[in-house]
């Protein structure tokens, strides 16, 4: 396995598409709060307001939400790991490794280890965009609740890990490229509310369950909340549902791999 | 083309490897069968391939050599049978894949890599971090100048010769090429026999290949296996081809369909029209001139008489049905 990841992560920093979606998230979250002030000034100008006052942003609000308003930019994330995910299979170069490994599955699950590097960069440049941005436009509060922001920043990752993981079963497991990049689309998007409004209803004309709401336990919901205490929802839900879908659909995709010839 | 070998000892029915005075094989098949749905497309294949040998597997598109090597290189899975690498079967034998090397189809690289690169990334798989490996590797297939070139610049040879550099990573004592000369100018076809030959000469590996270019192969292989529609019909050594086959008579008339007939009546049983519309009789005439004086008196055109030997072609052709018969 140790090889494995040596060979997977030897080829991710190679990956340009890494640096180029890493250098775009940064340019975003970056000019996200500059244009954000911008534009308020101009509209309040507009209004007929002489000047405008912005309170500094908490530093726990950056942390809780990385990409500030722009969740949607995990796309680039999910897409990215649905491609190198499925490298192996698109080039034929699984055909030179599968021979020399028992169980294959092993090599899925190195690339599924290797994904947390992009992860990594990826958040932590958000975080860095977002924090340089909101420092020159607005200023920066060091409040009280950086913990649970950081705690929040972290359960986040997790949640994207676990995003990422049912890109995994489809675009390796399943091994369909194109199902696995739609899927990252609209999971990295939080556009998947479509197939859970249905699902809620179910549960509470069904079931009778007035308050449950499937959003408050799937992590790609939850990663479109900037607050997700804020919107009464507990960090345990998504610590533990992630945890859950990564455990499910690692052992689905291994399993598939176990039982489907290379081809 | 390597030491005359002793005749084959008969592997027992799990594929024990045969010592002493019998050969040793790295490669028994027992039984193999590929099913797909309810299609078989390999059936009961035994299969013995030596040590320190080339093998050619023979068949045309369709006839089931890849399904074998992608059975025996661990990318598809036996529907039943067996097989044995290096004397070991069932899980050890998977575990004996690690001195497999395989190119199967189309290479299997990374287009936007270097030649290098997609080298290092094998070894980085497979453990291998001796210094200079990588460019002793590129300079066995003559590649040692564009080591650092993007795969996808390079020409369908280069790849070719790549792919076999990355089925030599990790030094394996056995490598499976499935049609490694397909698509090659013939350039390329030499350079590629060329680095089998050494490969078996120098390095003592055992080398299995696929082709249905089998002038080529016949200049290579030393024992072959005949695979149609599936099953193994066949399978001999250089020295056995020409005590099958012996040699023939070619005619070339102006009216082959009545020759045939004559020649016939004469009593020759092995007659047939060949792939080149020459009138084959299956044996060295000692009535030559018989024959020859028949078919004149019967006004037919007799343009030539040779004595030939049979080429892999002519027998594969024979014993798949491949010419037409009297």
């Amino acid at each position: 396995m140790r090889n494995l990841l040596r060979m997977d992560l030897y080829r991710m920093v190679r990956q340009k598409t890494l640096w180029l979606f890493s250098g775009i998230i940064f340019v975003m979250t970056f000019a996200a709060p500059l244009l954000t002030r911008l534009f308020t000034t101009l509209l309040m100008g507009l209004a007929g307001e002489e000047s405008v006052t912005f309170d500094p942003i908490p530093l726990s609000t950056i942390l809780r939400a990385p990409f500030g308003g722009l969740t949607s930019l995990l796309v680039f994330f999910t897409v990215f790991s649905a491609v190198f995910f499925y490298a192996d299979l698109s080039h034929g170069y699984i055909k030179n490794l599968a021979g020399h490994f028992p169980r294959i599955s092993m090599l899925s699950v190195s690339k599924f280890v290797v994904i947390l590097l992009p992860m990594t960069i990826m958040f932590f440049v958000a975080l860095l965009g977002s924090l340089l941005g909101n420092l020159i436009a607005f200023g920066i509060d060091f409040d009280d609740s950086i913990g649970n922001g950081v705690l929040e920043f972290l359960t986040k990752m997790l949640m994207a890990w676990a995003v990422v993981s049912v890109v995994l079963l489809f675009s390796a497991g399943i091994r369909n490229k194109t199902l696995g990049i739609i899927l990252g689309v609209f999971l990295g998007a939080g556009m998947m509310t479509i197939l859970y409004v249905p699902i809620n209803l179910v549960f509470q004309k069904l079931f009778k369950m007035e308050n449950f709401f499937v959003n408050n336990y799937l992590p790609d919901q939850l990663l479109t909340l900037a607050n997700m205490e804020q919107y009464g929802v507990n960090l345990l839900n998504g610590v533990i549902s992630s945890v859950i879908i990564i455990i499910l659909c690692v052992a689905l995709t291994m399993l598939l791999n176990s039982k489907k010839d290379i081809k | 083309m390597g030491e005359n070998k002793k005749e084959r000892s008969v592997s027992d029915s799990d594929g024990a490897v045969g010592r002493g005075d019998t050969m040793e094989y790295v490669i028994t098949t027992d039984k193999l069968t590929k099913k797909f749905g309810k299609k078989s497309a390999v059936l009961d294949v035994d299969i013995r391939v030596r040590e320190g040998e080339i093998y050619g597997l023979i068949g045309r598109n369709g006839a089931g050599k890849t399904t074998i090597m992608r059975m025996l290189s661990g990318l598809a899975r036996p529907t039943s049978g067996s097989y044995s690498l290096f004397g070991k079967s069932g899980e050890e034998a998977r575990r004996e894949m690690r001195s497999v090397g395989v190119l199967i189809e189309s290479p299997g690289v990374f287009q936007k890599m270097s030649a290098y690169d997609n080298l290092k990334l094998k070894c980085l798989a497979l453990g291998v971090e001796k210094p200079g490996y990588i460019e002793g590797l590129l300079e066995l297939v003559g590649l040692q100048n564009v080591g650092k070139l993007a795969v996808k610049r390079f020409s369908l040879g280069m790849k070719q010769r790549l792919g076999i550099a990355l089925a030599l990573v990790g030094d394996p004592r056995l490598i499976i090429l499935d049609e490694p000369i397909n698509g090659l100018d013939p350039q390329g076809i030499v350079e590629v026999r060329k680095i089998l030959a050494h490969l078996r000469d120098d390095k003592k590996i055992t080398v299995m290949i696929s082709s249905h270019i089998l002038e080529e192969l016949g200049k290579l292989a030393d024992s072959y296996g005949i695979i149609h529609e599936g099953k193994l019909i066949d399978e001999f050594t250089n020295e056995e081809i020409h005590k099958r086959t012996g040699v023939y008579t070619l005619i070339q008339t102006d009216n082959n369909r009545k020759a045939l007939e004559l020649v016939n009546k004469m009593g020759f049983e092995k007659v047939e029209i060949d792939q080149d519309n020459c009138l084959r009789i299956g044996e060295e005439l000692t009535r030559e001139k018989d024959v020859v004086r028949k078919l004149v008196e019967n006004d037919i055109f007799v343009k030539e008489v040779r004595l030939s030997s049979f080429s892999l072609e002519d027998y594969y052709l024979s014993v798949t049905g491949g010419a037409e018969r009297a």
